[in-house]
C-alpha cells in the first residue's frame, strides 16, 4: 500500500516540464521532435543553434517520467539505442546529470541547450519552459 | 595503243607502312589503357593509405581525449593542480595536432574536413572551459558556499560536454573513414581483374586485327598476282591482245598496266607487220602479173582485176598522156556510166581537175569528196552520190608522166601512210608496166616496119632488074641469031640506054641504101667546099630536065638572093634533087617552083608542088625511116628520101620541114646557116 502511495505519490509528484535556453526563440514543439532531439536525429535549432540535450541518470524521477511520457522506451531499451548509436553513427547519449538545479543551470549555459525539470521545481529566468504539442 | 595513263591510287608498301604504324600506335593505346585501369587501382591504394594514416591518428586523437576524459574525472581527487592543468593542456595540444594533420591529409574529403573542423572547434571549446575551471581551482579556497561548488560543478559538466563533442565527431570520422575504406575495399575487390581482363582483350583484338589485316592484303596481292601469271599464260598460249583486268590500282595494278601495254603494242606491231606482208604478197603477186602484162590492155586488165580487188576500191580510172603531149585519153572507167566513159574520153591536160592536175606536178594527191567541191569543172554526175575518199596517183617512168591512176572508197577516210605508200608503189609498178608495153608495141611496129620495108625494098630492086635481065637476053639472043638482021645499032643503042637507066635507078636505090647505113653507123662524113647555091639549083634543075620533062613537070626556079656557103655540095645537090624528085614524082604534070632567099646569114631553099599535100599529123612522120605517106602502088621508092635529107641538112646545123594544104600542094622547105 504503502508502495503503491509512494509510486502515486510519485507519479503524481513526477510530472515534467521541458525547459530550454532563455534565448531561444522556439516556444513549443510537438513531443515526436522532443524525442528526436533525445535521440540526436536533428541536431540543429531552426535558428542553427547545436541541439544539446541534457539527460538525467538512470535512477532520477524525471528520467523515467520523460522516457515513459515521450519516448516511451524502457531505460535499458534506450541504453541499447546508445550502444547501436555510437557503433553506426558515432553519436554518444547525452550527458546524464543528477538534479534539477544542475539541469537548469547547464541549458541556461547553452544556447541551443534543452533539458526537463520536475513541474515542480521553480525554474530560473534564465530559463524557458516550452509547451509540448501533441502529435 | 591505248592513250589512257595509269593513276595509281594505292601502294602496297605505303598500305604495310600503315599498318605497321597503326600497330605501333596500337600497343602504345594498349599501354596507356592498361596504365589507365591501373592508375584507378593504385589511386584507390593510395586513398586506402591515406585513409589508414587518418585512422591512426583518429584512433591516437581519441585516445588522448580518453586520457583527458579520466583527467577530469580525478579533478577534484588530485592535489596537484598545477598538474593536472600542464597534462590537460599537453593532452589537447597533441590532439589538436593530430587534427590539424588530419585536415593536411583529408584535403580531397570536404566532409572529412568539416568534421576535423568541428572537432578542432570542440577542443578550443573545451580548452577555454578548462580555463575556466582552473582559474576557479586556483582558488579554490575562496569557494565556500553551494552555489559556487554547484558552478564549478557545472563548469565540469560544460568542460565534458565539449569534450563528448570531441569524442563524438572523432568517432563519426572514424566511422566515416571506415565506410569509405570499405567503399575503397569493396572497388578494388570489385576491379581486380579488370587490368587483366582489358589487356587480354586487347591483345585478342590486336591478333584479330593483325591477322584479318594481313590475311587481306595478302589475298589481294596474291590475287593480283595469279591474275597476271593467267594473263602471261594467256599470251604465251597466242592470245596476243589479251589485257589482264587491272584488281587493285597499287603496285602490281601498275605491273599489270604496263603488262598490258607491252602486249598491246606487240600486238599492233605484229599486225602492221603481217598487213605489211601482206601488202608485200600483194605487190608482189601484182608485180608478177605486170610483168607477164604484154600490151597496155593487158596491164589495165592487171590493173583492174588485181589491184582492184586488193585495195578493195570502188570506182577507178585510168588516163594517159596522149601522144602530141597536150591530151589526156580515159584508157579505162570502172564504176561510172558508159556516158562518163564517153565525156571523159579525152580532155586537155590543162582542165582544172585533180587527174590533170596529178599528171601535171607528178605528186600523188589523197582526197575526199568534200575536198572535190573546188574543182568546178567536174559535173555532178562525174562523182558518186556517196562520200568517199579518192586516191590520185601519177604514172611516173624516169621522171615524166605518162597518165594517172585512181581509186575511190566508198567511205570518207584519210589514207594512213602504208595506204598511200601502197598505192605509190603499185602506181610505180604501174607505170613500168605501162612503159614496157609500149616499148613492147612500139618493138612491134618497128619490126612490121622493117619486114614492110624489106618487103619493099625487094621489090624496089627488083623493079628494074626484070627489064634490065630481058634487054640483055635479047641482046645476047639477037647476036646469037645468024639471020638476025633486026638488030639494028639504033635498035642496040636504045636498048642499051634503057639498060642503062635501069642499072641507074638501081644504083640510086643501092646509093640509098648505102647512106641510110652510113647515117645509123653515125659515119656520114661531110666534104665541105664554098659554092653559089643559085648556081648549084640552076646545075640540078638543068642536069634533071629530062627526067622532068618525063613527068609532064615544069620547073621555075627564082632567085631573089643568092648565096656563097661553105656546105657539101654533093650532099646539098642530092637534098635539092631529092626534093624536086619527089615533086615530080607526087605531082605530075603539074608545076614545081624552086626559090631561093636568104635572110641574114640563112639561106632557104623552098620546094614547091602542087600535088595532094600531105595531111598535118604526117609531117613528122615522113622525115623518120622507111615511112612513105602515099599508098598509091605506081609510086615506087624506098621512103628513105626525106629522111637521108633530113639527115644531110643536120649535119650541117640546118633545118627542113614541110608546109602544106592538103590538097593544094606541099612547100618543102631547107634552111642552112652560111657555114
Amino acid at each position: 500500500m504503502l508502495t503503491l502511495l509512494l509510486s502515486l505519490h510519485a507519479m503524481a509528484a513526477s510530472d515534467i516540464v521541458v525547459i530550454v535556453n532563455e534565448k531561444n526563440p522556439v516556444s513549443s514543439i510537438k513531443s515526436s521532435e522532443l524525442v528526436d532531439f533525445f535521440m540526436k536525429r536533428t541536431r540543429n535549432w531552426p535558428n542553427g543553434d547545436t541541439v544539446r540535450f541534457f539527460d538525467y541518470r538512470d535512477e532520477n524521477v524525471n528520467r523515467k517520467v520523460f522516457l515513459k511520457k515521450f519516448v516511451q522506451k524502457t531505460s535499458r531499451e534506450v541504453e541499447l539505442y546508445w550502444i547501436g548509436e555510437k557503433i553506426y553513427t558515432g553519436n554518444i547519449a547525452p550527458i546524464q546529470i543528477t538534479s534539477d538545479s544542475m539541469m537548469t543551470s547547464m541549458v541556461s549555459r547553452f544556447p541551443g541547450g534543452i533539458g526537463y525539470v520536475s513541474s515542480k521545481y521553480k525554474v530560473p529566468k534564465n530559463v524557458k519552459i516550452i509547451e509540448i504539442k501533441k502529435d | 595503243m591505248t592513250a589512257e595513263t595509269f593513276v595509281q591510287k594505292s601502294s602496297i608498301v605505303k598500305r604495310i607502312r600503315a599498318v605497321m604504324v597503326s600497330i605501333v600506335l596500337f600497343i602504345l593505346v594498349c599501354f596507356i589503357a592498361i596504365y589507365i585501369s591501373n592508375y584507378n587501382q593504385l589511386q584507390d591504394i593510395q586513398m586506402l593509405s591515406t585513409a589508414n594514416n587518418l585512422l591512426s591518428l583518429n584512433t591516437q586523437a581519441i585516445e588522448s581525449l580518453n586520457s583527458t576524459e579520466q583527467n577530469m574525472n580525478v579533478i577534484f581527487v588530485r592535489k596537484d593542480v598545477s598538474e593536472l592543468r600542464y597534462k590537460f593542456e599537453e593532452n589537447l595540444k597533441v590532439t589538436k595536432r593530430l587534427l590539424f594533420d588530419s585536415v593536411l591529409q583529408s584535403k580531397d574529403d570536404p566532409a572529412l574536413t568539416n568534421y576535423l573542423n568541428d572537432a578542432i572547434q570542440a577542443l578550443d571549446e573545451l580548452e577555454t572551459s578548462h580555463e575556466v575551471i582552473f582559474k576557479k581551482l586556483k582558488n579554490i579556497h575562496q569557494i565556500t558556499n553551494q552555489q559556487q561548488i554547484e558552478d564549478l560543478n557545472a563548469d565540469l559538466l560544460v568542460a565534458n560536454q565539449y569534450l563528448m563533442d570531441g569524442k563524438e565527431i572523432l568517432r563519426k570520422i572514424q566511422i566515416h573513414i571506415n565506410k569509405q575504406n570499405e567503399g575503397i575495399f569493396s572497388s578494388i575487390y570489385k576491379n581486380r581483374y579488370r587490368p587483366l581482363m582489358i589487356a587480354i582483350g586487347l591483345c585478342i583484338l590486336f591478333l584479330t586485327l593483325v591477322v584479318t589485316i594481313g590475311w587481306a592484303m595478302a589475298r589481294s596481292a596474291t590475287r593480283s598476282i595469279i591474275n597476271l601469271i593467267s594473263a602471261t599464260e594467256e599470251v604465251s598460249k597466242g592470245n596476243s591482245d589479251y589485257q589482264a583486268p587491272i584488281l587493285e590500282k597499287d603496285e602490281i595494278g601498275r605491273v599489270t598496266f604496263a603488262f598490258n601495254r607491252m602486249v598491246t603494242s606487240l600486238h599492233a606491231q605484229q599486225e602492221q607487220l603481217n598487213l605489211a606482208m601482206d601488202r608485200t604478197n600483194r605487190l608482189q603477186s601484182i608485180t608478177e602479173s605486170f610483168s607477164e602484162a604484154l600490151t597496155p590492155d593487158q596491164v589495165f586488165e592487171v590493173v583492174f582485176k588485181q589491184a582492184f580487188e586488193a585495195m578493195e576500191a570502188a570506182t577507178g580510172s585510168i588516163v594517159l598522156l596522149s601522144e602530141d603531149k597536150m591530151h589526156l585519153e580515159l584508157k579505162r572507167l570502172v564504176g561510172f556510166s558508159e556516158e562518163v566513159f564517153k565525156k571523159w574520153q579525152r580532155f586537155p591536160l590543162s582542165m582544172d581537175i585533180p587527174v590533170a592536175e596529178v599528171v601535171r606536178t607528178g605528186e600523188a594527191m589523197f582526197l575526199t569528196s568534200e575536198m572535190l567541191e573546188k574543182y568546178t569543172q567536174l559535173e555532178a554526175n562525174d562523182r558518186e552520190e556517196k562520200k568517199y575518199a579518192i586516191a590520185y596517183l601519177p604514172l611516173i617512168i624516169e621522171g615524166k608522166s605518162l597518165g594517172a591512176l585512181t581509186f575511190s572508197f566508198p567511205i570518207s577516210k584519210k589514207f594512213d601512210s602504208y595506204q598511200k605508200e601502197f598505192m605509190i608503189a603499185l602506181a610505180r609498178q604501174c607505170a613500168q608496166a605501162i612503159h614496157r608495153s609500149q616499148l613492147y608495141d612500139d618493138a612491134k611496129k618497128a619490126i612490121e616496119v622493117r619486114d614492110e620495108f624489106l618487103s619493099i625494098a625487094s621489090h624496089e630492086l627488083r623493079t628494074p632488074l626484070t627489064p634490065l635481065k630481058m634487054q640483055i637476053q635479047s641482046v645476047a639472043r639477037q647476036i646469037n641469031n645468024e639471020n638476025g638482021s633486026t638488030l639494028t645499032p639504033e635498035r642496040l643503042i636504045k636498048m642499051v640506054e634503057t639498060s642503062d637507066r635501069q642499072i641507074g635507078r638501081l644504083s640510086v636505090l643501092i646509093d640509098d641504101l648505102l647512106d641510110v647505113t652510113r647515117i645509123s653507123a653515125g659515119k656520114l662524113s661531110l666534104n665541105k667546099e664554098f659554092f653559089s647555091m643559085q648556081e648549084m639549083v640552076n646545075d640540078v634543075v638543068g642536069q634533071y630536065a629530062h627526067q622532068f620533062k618525063y613527068t609532064q613537070s615544069t620547073v621555075e626556079v627564082v632567085i631573089e638572093n643568092d648565096m656563097v656557103g661553105f656546105w657539101d655540095k654533093v650532099r646539098i645537090e642530092q637534098v635539092i634533087i631529092n626534093l624536086l624528085t619527089n615533086a615530080a614524082k607526087y605531082a605530075p604534070k603539074q608545076p614545081i617552083l624552086a626559090k631561093v632567099t636568104t635572110s641574114g646569114d640563112i639561106v632557104k631553099v623552098q620546094v614547091t608542088d602542087r600535088g595532094p599535100g600531105i595531111a598535118d599529123e604526117n609531117h613528122d612522120r615522113i622525115f623518120k625511116r622507111f615511112e612513105r605517106v602515099s599508098d598509091k602502088q605506081n609510086i615506087g621508092g624506098l621512103g628513105l628520101g626525106l629522111y637521108i635529107c633530113k639527115q644531110i641538112v643536120e649535119a650541117h646545123q640546118g633545118k627542113i620541114y614541110v608546109e602544106s594544104t592538103p590538097g593544094k600542094g606541099a612547100t618543102f622547105t631547107v634552111e642552112l646557116p652560111a657555114k
